[in-house]
């Protein structure tokens, strides 16, 4: 009879510790879904910020390039990229509703390399995710197109 | 005296059988419960392992890059001559294939003819943003008569995990040779592998 009980409590352990296990088992892999799910949730956001800020950049009138009336898309005016670039911290206080937690800087590849930081301000945190988007550059005065891109950066 | 204790021994029986009975029944429930547990841990790690999301804005940034990246380089100015901008190198380049471009472009200092320094001004571009990002692309031309005539600029780059890449996006723009109309060239650029056409 003793030896019987000391069967059924055995078995009982080894139940209870084939359960523990499935039980950590279990939990490990929710976590390391739920990690990456989370990865890919911010990664999703971050790619939304992304397409809405290139949307925005090239229908933004500061930036827009036109020809006689007519607009260019994908195409970047230097002259107003130059200026955009120098207004102080203050006035580009104005774009945080428009680019959030995002800093745009724009280099030219083409014939020659140029930068611009764009907008960004330097406080801000988060693991960053970068797209950079080709774009034209155009040269109003020389009547010359070259060629580079915009780099956002967008931190989640 | 004989009766009543065979009728207590049979109705012992019963006791045992039906214990038994019980016990088996519980168990069975027990299994039930285990097997529904596993079915539950199979059925998430299957949706974690095949329903991963399609991610349709990292294809579309794929997209919206192959696309800018064709759109900006046809723009952009190619210095060959004052006024003619890759998308006229191209077309010349395509109108020639044989000769590898007309007598009217001479590129650079060497004097390059339109397909050689097409080629090389797209490579450079290329280098300095696709290759870059770490992107694997191909590009090539197709002219109307000759099939492609600006090939082998590709770049390949094995992903560390399938979360980092993303699948192929196929760019095609194509661009008429002449006013007719009907002969038209192609510019293919593939983003996130080899182009499979």
């Amino acid at each position: 009879m003793k030896k019987q009980s000391q069967m059924k409590i055995g078995e009982s352990m080894v139940i209870i510790i084939i359960f523990l296990f499935l039980l950590v088992f279990g939990l490990v892999f929710y976590v390391k879904y739920k990690l990456i799910s989370v990865e890919s949730s911010a990664k999703e956001n971050a790619n939304l910020i992304a397409i809405q800020t290139v949307q925005k950049i090239q229908f933004l009138p500061e930036l827009q390039c036109s020809i006689e009336g007519t607009i260019n898309y994908n195409c970047i005016d230097i002259y107003k990229l130059a200026s955009l670039s120098e207004l102080s911290e203050e006035k580009k206080g104005v774009y945080e509703s428009m680019f959030p937690k995002t800093k745009i800087s724009v280099k030219q590849t083409y014939p020659t390399y140029l930068e611009w930081d764009v907008y960004g301000k330097a406080s801000i945190t988060g693991n960053k995710h970068l797209f950079p988007i080709p774009f034209a550059f155009y040269n109003t005065t020389a009547n010359q197109h070259y060629f580079g891109y915009v780099e956002i950066q967008v931190f989640i | 005296m004989m009766k009543i204790k065979n009728n207590k021994n049979i109705s012992n029986v019963h006791r045992v059988v039906a214990l038994n009975k019980k016990k088996g029944q519980v168990e069975i429930v027990g299994l039930l419960i285990i097997v529904i547990m596993i079915s539950i841990i199979l059925l998430f790690a299957l949706k974690s392992m095949f329903g991963q999301n399609k991610n349709t804005q990292s294809k579309y940034i794929q997209s919206t890059i192959a696309s800018s990246f064709v759109g900006s380089m046809l723009n952009t100015n190619s210095l060959c001559t004052k006024d003619t901008n890759m998308e006229k190198v191209l077309i010349d380049c395509a109108k020639h294939p044989t000769t590898g471009g007309s007598t009217e472009f001479k590129c650079g200092d060497d004097g390059m003819k339109s397909c050689e320094f097409a080629g090389l001004i797209i490579e450079g571009m290329l280098n300095d943003t696709l290759k870059v990002w770490k992107r694997p692309y191909e590009f090539k031309v197709k002219s109307p008569e000759e099939g492609i005539i600006i090939e082998n600029l590709h770049f390949n780059y094995t992903f560390k995990n399938e979360f980092e890449g993303s699948s192929l996006t196929t760019f095609v723009q194509p661009l008429q040779v002449d006013t007719s109309g009907y002969r038209t060239m192609e510019i293919i650029l593939c983003v996130g592998g080899i182009c499979e056409i």
